[in-house]
């Protein structure tokens, strides 16, 4: 009796797609895209500015294009790596060095997500291609696991009117992505979130457009005065090309009333954003008593911190593949959120006196003192172990005020309120006490 | 003689002008339902105006009147004109989501405030639970002149739904009303979006917009508003033939409520010579431009009526 032992482990594309796919947000997935833009004008830009480099996204429910000038994938780098699932491990590809992308996946899994088909030119000084791809066809092979150009290669076709740059269209968009797209909301989320994630790549002369309009970069700033200033720790692992190096930024903004939802740590790898407003345990919120941290409140509202972590190789990062968060069991992580929670102490006990003074104290110093600072870029930042702030004004016994609560029938509060022209309960709180002290005149 | 006195604003003409339109559209609603079934569902406050146009001229008889100021419920109910309109006291965020939405409705969201996230909140609660058939209307103050910083205006609205390269030169005269008409659309376009994400394609909600009124008793002031159907409704919302109407607007161009300053003579007599085809010319020392303005809304014009006292 011939036996077949052999057991079938070839993964099925369907269930590889749909696993790949399920993987991320599709927010996260254009994000994906983008950064290999980005990646792109880092291999071929002079110095750290990418002025002169730009992104274009257009969407809507017929269809999704990403088109950059951003240098272009040479079609080596597309035939060995760009269309592969994951990365080869004994790839030396040109990788940029402080690069983004090493997990290989992104591109592809967008690209799944997004629709039925899709299409990729890219055109660099030497060399053009065109993958064109329908995936139901794609899929109907299950052992080829291979992509074809449809205009090879090196030194032939170049095509004279394509610019450099790479430009991936995809039409038969799914149902649900399409009604998303042909949301403006959505258009706006995505403007937002491209804005928070590419805020570096931005800041350095990067311009990203969604449907023909320009993002805006918005620059991390602290205040920063005599009285008060940020923290700001450096510490480094490594050496060589191994090196990994990571700055911790905290303190407080200026007061606007418009956005509370902006606050708490942002955290870069290699200038690409991959927590933003983080005000979760990850972070260091609420990490338990003792620590002097409790759990993100609204009341820390001005709190903002910024952590980067910079290093040659990406792989090193403490970021996860999908780029939205971080590796918590990473050992840069973990020494990097000791020192987090470290920071965030004194910044949290800074807010609660401001929170008391502001509510139950004649004294205004700590609130001057945050109105005369100006609010500076990092780069104006000096190292400081830990935040200084300004100290309250000493109080006077006498003058230290006390809260009275108390309730009383709304029909005599409205009379009083009436009679006397005041608009608030506790204004007539506060009258009807003073009414009584200057009669009365009990001690003083 | 007081018809020579000219109308007096501070009874809101242009208000009374609008709520008048808005009845007149929603008698076309008769091909989805009869129109005395639908429900009713606003802010009545002490006065329940609209209330009492909408029972009267429709004979709607399940009414509902959302009302904040929960201190004093028993005047609110002490002044409602009929004994069909319930007083519900709370906010609207509270209220709307204890309300019924089985059956068809018109909401009439009449806030005297700026746009903000809270008001949007409402408008996805209405659109994700309204049967289709439902109308729903939005007023809100647009007026950016009170404001220390024209900017002020969109502060309570999150940055997200604020249309891209909004500057200050954008929000002033009617152009706050139409940056709030557009953050309105897309919420209710977002909602109606989400609602039929599961559901088949005749199934799936749609949002026919009817109102983009701009008028002033003094404050600028929007409303906007439409008709959330089913896909496969949408021959029924054809056959209402709204656009007859000449103040139903579909898109982002608004009507403008512009009550000219005529006394009362005036307006009677030029009312005598109404409607006029186009050639025609109106024998009166008004002003052409104030002719034009009275004979857009003349129909609904306030009447007035003089009392010896």
């Amino acid at each position: 009796m011939v036996e077949d032992s052999t057991i079938q482990a070839l993964p099925s594309k369907e269930f590889f797609i749909s696993m790949l796919v399920r993987d991320i947000e599709l927010f996260d997935a254009i994000t994906d895209l983008a950064d290999n833009s980005v990646e792109g004008a880092m291999r071929v830009r002079r110095g750290k500015s990418y002025r002169g480099y730009e992104i274009r996204v257009e969407v809507d429910a017929e269809r999704f294009e990403i088109s950059d000038n951003c240098g272009g994938i040479p079609v080596d780098l597309a035939r060995d790596y760009a269309f592969r699932f994951g990365r080869p491990a004994k790839y030396k590809g040109p990788a940029p060095d402080y690069g983004w992308g090493q997990f290989g996946v992104g591109m592809k899994r967008a690209l799944f997500k997004i629709g039925t088909s899709f299409v990729v030119k890219s055109k660099t000084r030497d060399s053009y291609f065109e993958v064109k791809v329908d995936v139901a066809q794609w899929k109907k092979n299950p052992n080829d696991w291979t992509f074809r150009f449809t205009t090879p290669s090196e030194g032939d076709g170049i095509s004279g009117k394509a610019k450099i740059g790479t430009t991936i269209a995809v039409t038969g968009i799914y149902d649900s992505i399409a009604d998303d797209f042909s949301l403006e909301n959505f258009r706006g989320g995505l403007r937002s979130r491209l804005a928070e994630r590419l805020e570096q790549p931005m800041s350095l002369g990067l311009e990203v457009r969604v449907n023909g309009k320009r993002l805006e970069a918005k620059k991390p700033k602290l205040l920063q005065s005599s009285v008060l200033k940020p923290a700001y720790r450096r510490l480094s692992a490594g050496k060589g090309r191994k090196r990994i190096e990571t700055s911790i930024y905290a303190g407080i903004t200026a007061p606007d009333p418009g956005n509370p939802d902006t606050a708490g740590w942002y955290v870069y790898c290699n200038g690409r954003v991959v927590l933003a407003a983080d005000q979760t345990n990850v972070t260091g919120w609420g990490s338990g008593r003792g620590s002097g941290v409790p759990k993100y409140h609204n009341q820390y509202a001005l709190f903002r911190g910024y952590v980067f972590f910079d290093a040659i190789l990406p792989s090193l990062l403490p970021w996860k593949t999908t780029k939205t968060g971080v590796d918590e069991n990473s050992p840069q992580w973990v020494v990097a959120r000791q020192q987090m929670v470290e920071q965030m102490a004194p910044i949290i006990t800074f807010l609660n006196k401001l929170d008391r003074e502001r509510n139950e104290s004649p004294d205004t110093t700590l609130e001057t003192a945050i109105s005369k600072a100006q609010l500076v870029q990092l780069a104006s930042v000096s190292e400081c172990q830990t935040a200084i702030f300004p100290v309250n004004g000493r109080v006077r016994a006498r003058d230290a005020l006390a809260r009275i609560s108390y309730q009383k029938p709304r029909a005599q509060v409205e009379r009083i309120k009436s009679q006397l022209d005041l608009d608030t309960n506790p204004e007539v709180g506060g009258y009807t006490f003073d009414y009584y002290w200057k009669r009365e005149s009990p001690g003083e | 003689m007081s018809s020579h006195k000219q109308i007096n604003f501070s009874i809101r003409p242009a208000k009374s002008i609008q709520r008048k339109m808005l009845c007149e559209a929603f008698t076309r609603l008769a091909p989805f339902a009869r129109v005395s079934s639908y429900s009713y569902i606003g802010f009545g406050g002490y006065f329940f105006s609209d209330f009492s146009l909408v029972h009267r001229t429709l004979d709607i008889r399940r009414m509902t009147s959302i009302e904040q100021e929960t201190g004093d419920i028993e005047r609110f109910e002490y002044n409602r004109p009929y004994k069909c309109i319930t007083v519900e006291p709370g906010p609207s965020g509270d209220v709307l989501p204890t309300l019924s939405w089985r059956n068809k409705a018109i909401v009439w969201l009449d806030y005297d405030k700026r746009l903000c996230d809270e008001f949007l909140a409402d408008i996805r609660h209405v659109c994700s639970n309204a049967a289709p058939g439902t109308i729903l209307v939005v007023t809100v103050d647009a007026d950016s002149k009170k404001l220390e910083q024209p900017r002020d205006a969109l502060s309570k609205i999150d940055p997200k739904k604020i249309p891209a390269d909004v500057k200050d030169s954008d929000l002033s005269g009617w152009g706050l009303a139409n940056i709030y008409w557009h953050i309105i659309r897309n919420e209710i376009h977002e909602q109606a979006s989400i609602r039929g994400r599961t559901l088949s394609p005749s199934k799936k909600l749609k949002y026919r917009q009817l109102f983009n009124f701009h008028y002033s008793d003094g404050t600028k002031m929007l409303t906007t508003g439409g008709l959330l159907h089913r896909n496969s409704q949408s021959d029924k919302v054809d056959q209402c033939d709204f656009e007859e109407l000449t103040f139903v607007k579909t898109d982002s161009d608004a009507f403008l409520i512009d009550v000219p300053n005529l006394t009362l003579k005036e307006a009677r007599s030029l009312q005598s010579q109404l409607p006029r085809t186009a050639k025609q010319r109106l024998t009166t020392p008004i002003p052409h431009d104030d002719v034009r303005r009275f004979s857009e809304v003349y129909r609904y014009f306030p009447t007035f009526v003089e009392a010896e006292i």
